[in-house]
């Protein structure tokens, strides 16, 4: 009961102290909109948000899709192939470093500002974090299962296939959610590339009337899709790693 | 005092043929602390369908014979021969039962004991057959679909002497497999591995540094030493099979295993 508790006092406090604070209009609502005010800007924005929200998701879920099998397919690739981890290898390190969204000005010159474009930098950014700890967990591999699996007739790419992937799999679940989480931002960064639809397009339309409660609808729109999106990647994952051992997180 | 008998070729009951030699083998491991030497020039002729136990102390090098002889490891001078071929690399004619827990905990028993005859190509049909024997030789038919989390340490190491045997292995490779087990299981598994090599005819090299262990199950004994330049001490166990697990408690098996032990002590001391 207890734990109950602490878990809605927090959420419940703030709720009142923005309560008090909107609906007495003590505070202007271009800082802090109220319920009203929200209410409002969600009844102006209604014609435009079913296609918007279906654009901003897709653009999200294509540039993660993409993202993930880059990352995972090239980390495989070059831990597969010498050749390839030789060829690959030195862009991949020289790159690494470089931030992402500095990149923007020269996505924008070298692909204007079409959809492409920005789902592929999407997918650059989750790429970048899918692949470096893809190889860092491949690395890890316990050799015991390797020398086990070899010495049962496995051919390399068969283990491959049916040791290192499933094995790492729970290791890079983290960062899955990472990058799902990610994706989202950026795919903020990429509609502010020069986008003419979807909704941090219009968080930006938004902004330039000044209308607080437009963007914070908005923002909450992102929020609700990043949290549905992250709570299926958990249920997935529990389907997935149905083998693992299992730990009672809450008495560790 | 345990004599190298010069006549010991081969022990009770097993075949004249010849099926693993080492021929003056040599491995080193290297550190930044530099080279150690684990083994010189050793030689061992192994037959076909015996059962020999490599035995010796921490460190004498056994785990690393048998690594050679599976393929894990390449030595630097010397060859390993299996039916007079040369051994290049891994083989599941070797097959290997480890001592950590190497089954792959992603899938089921069942798919742990057919992952070598899928890798192999073996049909459905004949693939079914085959791993449905060897889950109601070790009795683990009950568990076929549970996954390895579910399962007991001495469960889990049956399911991995199944999987290995069911590839059809000439010869089998056991490192310290009960190792990491309580008394009980250890001695449970000694019982069902015996029985089951009894009916099989296969060739196993097991590693133990139990010499207890290396007594009840071995048809012949060979003592590996810490100093890689002495040689291998074989020895012909002396007693007829089957074995009863009582047999533990004999007199004369009690006697051997002291003279081992003093063997061991007296060595260290000199060493």
């Amino acid at each position: 009961m207890n734990s109950i508790i602490r878990k809605i006092l927090p959420i419940t406090v703030i709720i009142i102290i923005w309560l008090s604070l909107t609906l007495t209009e003590t505070i202007r609502p271009i800082f802090v909109p109220g319920p009203q005010h929200l209410w409002k800007a969600l009844v102006g924005l209604k014609g435009i948000l079913p296609r918007a929200t279906f654009i901003s998701l897709s653009m999200t879920l294509a540039g993660f899709g993409i993202g993930i099998s880059a990352g995972v397919g090239l980390a495989f690739i070059m831990a597969y192939s010498k050749v390839f981890l030789d060829l690959l290898g030195p862009a991949f390190e020289f790159s690494r470093p470089i931030p992402i969204f500095a990149l923007i000005p020269l996505f924008i010159l070298w692909f204007g500002i079409g959809r492409l474009p920005q789902v592929l930098f999407i997918g650059l950014g989750v790429a970048g974090i899918m692949g470096v700890n893809t190889q860092e967990a491949i690395k890890n591999m316990p050799s015991i299962y390797l020398k086990a699996s070899y010495n049962l007739g496995a051919n390399k790419k068969r283990v491959y296939r049916t040791i290192i992937l499933p094995y790492i799999f729970p290791h890079l679940i983290g960062t899955i959610r990472f990058a799902a989480a990610a994706s989202w931002g950026l795919e903020v960064a990429a509609e502010f590339m020069g986008s003419q639809a979807g909704l941090g397009f219009n968080m930006i339309v938004q902004q330039v009337y000044l209308n607080t409660s437009g963007i914070i609808i908005l923002v909450i729109i992102y929020c609700a899709m990043a949290i549905i999106f992250d709570m299926i990647i958990g249920k997935i994952e529990v389907r997935l790693t149905r083998w693992t051992e299992r730990h009672i997180s809450e008495s560790i | 005092m345990i004599e190298n008998d010069k006549n010991v070729k081969k022990g009770n009951n097993r075949s004249n043929r010849v099926i693993l030699t080492i021929i003056n083998l040599s491995f080193s491991y290297f550190s930044d602390k530099g080279e150690v030497p684990v083994l010189k020039n050793t030689s061992l002729d192994v037959f076909e369908n015996e059962f020999i136990c490599l035995v010796g102390p921490s460190g004498c090098g056994k785990s690393t014979l048998l690594n050679l002889v599976a393929g894990f490891l390449k030595p630097i001078s010397g060859e390993i021969l299996v039916n007079d071929e040369k051994v290049n690399g891994i083989s599941h004619n070797r097959g290997v039962v480890f001592q950590d827990q190497s089954i792959f905990p992603w899938l089921t028993v069942y798919k742990n004991i057919s992952y070598g005859l899928e890798s192999r190509g073996v049909d459905p049909k004949n693939r079914e057959d085959i791993v449905q024997k060897y889950l109601d030789l070790v009795q683990l038919e009950e568990f076929k679909y549970y996954y390895p989390r579910e399962l007991s340490g001495g469960m889990k190491k049956k399911v991995e002497f199944a999987r290995t045997l069911a590839n059809d292995p000439e010869i089998l490779l056991m490192d310290e497999p009960f190792g990491a087990l309580d008394a009980l299981t250890k001695e449970f598994l000694q019982i069902e591995v015996t029985r089951i090599w009894q009916k099989s005819k296969k060739t196993v090299v097991f590693v133990t540094h139990d010499l207890e262990e290396a007594l009840y199950m071995g048809d012949r004994i060979a003592i590996m030493y810490t100093d890689p330049g002495i040689p291998l001490t074989l020895f012909n166990v002396p007693f007829a099979r089957p074995r009863d697990i009582e047999i533990k408690s004999d007199t004369e098996f009690q006697k051997i295993r002291r003279n081992f032990i003093n063997e061991f002590r007296g060595l260290s001391e000199v060493l």
